[in-house]
């Protein structure tokens, strides 16, 4: 069985849905994917799995989430666990942001809305080698 | 902004038409001269009537003095000599006689009295021989000398033809006064007519001027509404753009996942019947046949701890891959009842079955969700139509009050998403008449005002209700407050507390001269933590 996870962040359900739906075409049962509306919910989940001893491999983060920010918590998450690799999926193209979040979240890659499954799937491949 | 604001300011106003200055002077001048002539004109005549009327009076009289000289000689005949009242008669009659000559002899200047002075010598001659032979007591020979009659009935018939002529005349020259006064009298009325008319071209063409200089002014102001509008949403629009995105994203995503489901699936579907037995057929239609019934689990803590007890019994069937499994399952909406899946658990084509039974099945979830998108999508644009419409009619309309709040929430959508917590408290309210587009800024004003009030989070609460014979419309946030020395000048224009470029500090004045518009008004109550702007609305008829 997996222990090797995917987390996707985003206040939208439906970009949620259609993301995880994306991923599990791609890399099938390889991986575990786990969604999260908010980056508070975000936490609660890198907490589950970690007690569940499955590794996050790769945070996909949307940019404009209510209460915090992307790149901030991809900042927090980059500062708990260095290993995990932060992509921002995003919408709003905010350079300062981005920038930011390449400093202090050492973002592997900016993705954005809309976005096709081809980028995803390189992006993913990509860090993940 | 400011140059597109000036473009219809700028524009000339319509052409002067004004006729060249100098004619209604010309009229003036033209009429003082014309009047100034024939008050000369009726003056001379009136004092040829004036002359001939004492030349005619004159005339009597001296018709007067020759009768009684005549009668005072008769009277010298009868008593045979010229004693002293003859004399003294006679000398007066000649005084009165010689002054009212020389009165004569004055307005004789065109000679036509010659004649009758010659007359009136003769006849003089005649009883000065007459009274000399009287007083030479010679009163027979005086009567036998006699031609007095001749000479005074001459003199008589010719002041009498002079009378009549001198009446005739008078009545001629008064006649053409009148008809000169008569002229000028309409020439006077004509030339104020003109005047008046002229004055009256100019006020009117003023007048326009000033309602078209009106015009433009309403003009600019309802376009100074719109540029802070548009510049606000300026402000906002990578916000919007976002939000578009989201949807766009979905629907991409959505349609790629079905059709990549659907060439799995159709791939699997002739080893359907080689793969499960009956037993297990029945087991997966089953399962179909729920997916389709069922909404996928939401992601929460409970569907997630779910999941891993499903993964769990899935384990302890044997199932491989059972996180994945479970996960799929999730998403086909099966969560706790799952027995009647046993048969495919035990199966070892399980995860192709579960995989094909999802293929089939999640097109249904993405196109639900692609419907959405749209209806979101839609929702984005509509408020961006509403936001961003400039209705230059000038007409009040129909305004649902609730509409325009909810196209400013929409476009600041993303910046609500900062921490800020949305409460609406909308009651039943009529529709109100009024300026909707302008609206918009009003509420785009304070939404902005309030959620900028909030940068650290807070609550953000719309309030609507009916008071009286109007609507009221509350916007409260828990922001840091208007300090109290400024709260009475946050309406005066070009106030602002933000720095330079940052806003033009016209944002709640324009509210102030919207809302004059509407005859409605508003009022801020504020403290830390609590600032509401509450604006007043009159129903009026719908």
């Amino acid at each position: 069985m997996s222990d090797a996870a995917i987390l996707c962040v985003d206040d939208e359900t439906s970009i949620l849905q259609v993301l995880k739906e994306q991923l599990k075409r791609c890399f099938g049962s390889r991986y575990v994917y786990e969604v999260a509306q908010s980056a508070e919910e975000a936490w609660i989940v890198i907490d589950e799995l970690e007690e569940e001893e499955i590794k996050i491999l790769i945070i996909v983060s949307d940019w404009l989430m209510p209460n915090m920010r992307g790149d901030e918590f991809l900042a927090q998450v980059h500062q708990r666990f260095p290993e995990i690799v932060t992509v921002m999926l995003t919408g709003q193209a905010d350079e300062a942001a981005i920038e930011r979040a390449r400093q202090q979240a050492n973002l592997y890659a900016c993705i954005h809305k809309p976005w096709t499954e081809e980028e995803l799937k390189r992006v993913i491949i990509t860090a993940l080698n | 902004m400011l140059n597109l604001l000036n473009s219809p300011l700028n524009t000339p106003l319509a052409p002067a038409q004004l006729k060249p200055k100098w004619s209604a002077w010309f009229i003036l001048m033209a009429t003082i001269t014309v009047a100034i002539a024939s008050a000369t004109a009726i003056h001379q005549l009136n004092q040829i009537a004036e002359y001939s009327d004492d030349s005619r009076l004159l005339l009597t009289q001296i018709k007067e003095r020759a009768s009684r000289l005549k009668a005072l000689e008769w009277e010298g005949i009868f008593k045979g000599k010229i004693d002293q009242d003859l004399t003294r008669e006679l000398a007066e009659n000649q005084q009165n006689t010689d002054a009212i000559l020389s009165k004569l002899r004055q307005l004789n200047q065109q000679h036509e009295l010659d004649k009758f002075f010659v007359l009136y010598a003769r006849h003089k001659s005649e009883v000065d021989i007459s009274l000399k032979l009287i007083a030479q007591g010679k009163a027979k020979e005086a009567i036998d000398h006699h031609s007095i009659d001749a000479t005074y009935d001459q003199l008589y018939a010719e002041a009498s033809a002079l009378e009549n002529i001198y009446t005739e005349k008078k009545g001629q020259t008064r006649q053409f006064s009148d008809l000169g006064t008569t002229f000028s009298l309409m020439l006077s009325a004509a030339i104020i007519s003109i005047l008046f008319y002229q004055f009256s071209q100019k006020l009117l063409f003023k007048n326009q001027e000033l309602e078209t200089a009106f015009e433009e002014l309403q003009r600019a102001q309802s376009q100074l509404i719109q540029q802070e509008k548009m510049a606000a949403l300026g402000q906002v629009i990578a916000g919007v753009a976002h939000e578009i995105n989201n949807p766009l994203g979905a629907i991409k995503a959505s349609a790629s996942n079905t059709h990549k489901a659907l060439q799995e699936a159709l791939v699997d579907l002739p080893s359907l019947h080689q793969r499960l037995n009956s037993e297990e057929q029945e087991s997966f239609f089953k399962l179909i046949a729920q997916a389709l019934h069922n909404p996928p689990a939401a992601a929460s803590q409970e569907s997630r701890a779910l999941k891993r007890k499903m993964t769990a019994q899935l384990q302890a069937h044997e199932v491989e891959d059972a996180r994945y499994v479970a996960d799929l399952l999730m998403d086909m909406g099966i969560n706790e009842e799952f027995e009647f899946l046993l048969p495919l658990f035990k199966s070892d084509q399980c995860e192709w079955a579960i995989q094909f039974a999802y293929n089939l099945t999640c097109s249904f979830v993405n196109n639900q969700t692609i419907l959405r998108a749209v209806d979101r999508s839609a929702k984005i644009v509509f408020a961006l139509k509403s936001y961003a419409r400039f209705d230059q009619s000038g007409k009040k309309q129909v305004v649902k009050v609730a509409d325009g709040l909810e196209t400013v929430l929409e476009i600041y959508r993303n910046q609500l998403k900062r921490n800020i917590y949305l409460v609406r408290d909308y009651q039943e309210i009529p529709n109100i008449l009024g300026y909707p587009d302008e609206l918009i800024q009003v509420w785009t004003n304070l939404i902005h005002n309030a959620i900028q009030a909030m940068e650290s989070g807070g609550t953000l609460t719309l309030a609507l209700h009916q008071q009286g014979q109007g609507i009221v419309v509350n916007i409260t946030d828990t922001g840091l407050g208007i300090p109290i020395e400024i709260q009475q000048k946050i309406f005066d224009a070009f106030f602002t507390t933000k720095s330079a470029g940052e806003g033009s500090g016209l944002g709640l004045h324009i509210c102030q001269k919207i809302l004059d518009k509407h005859q409605g008004h508003m009022k801020v109550e504020s403290e830390p933590g609590h600032t509401q702007f509450s604006v007043w609305l009159p129903i009026e008829c719908v």
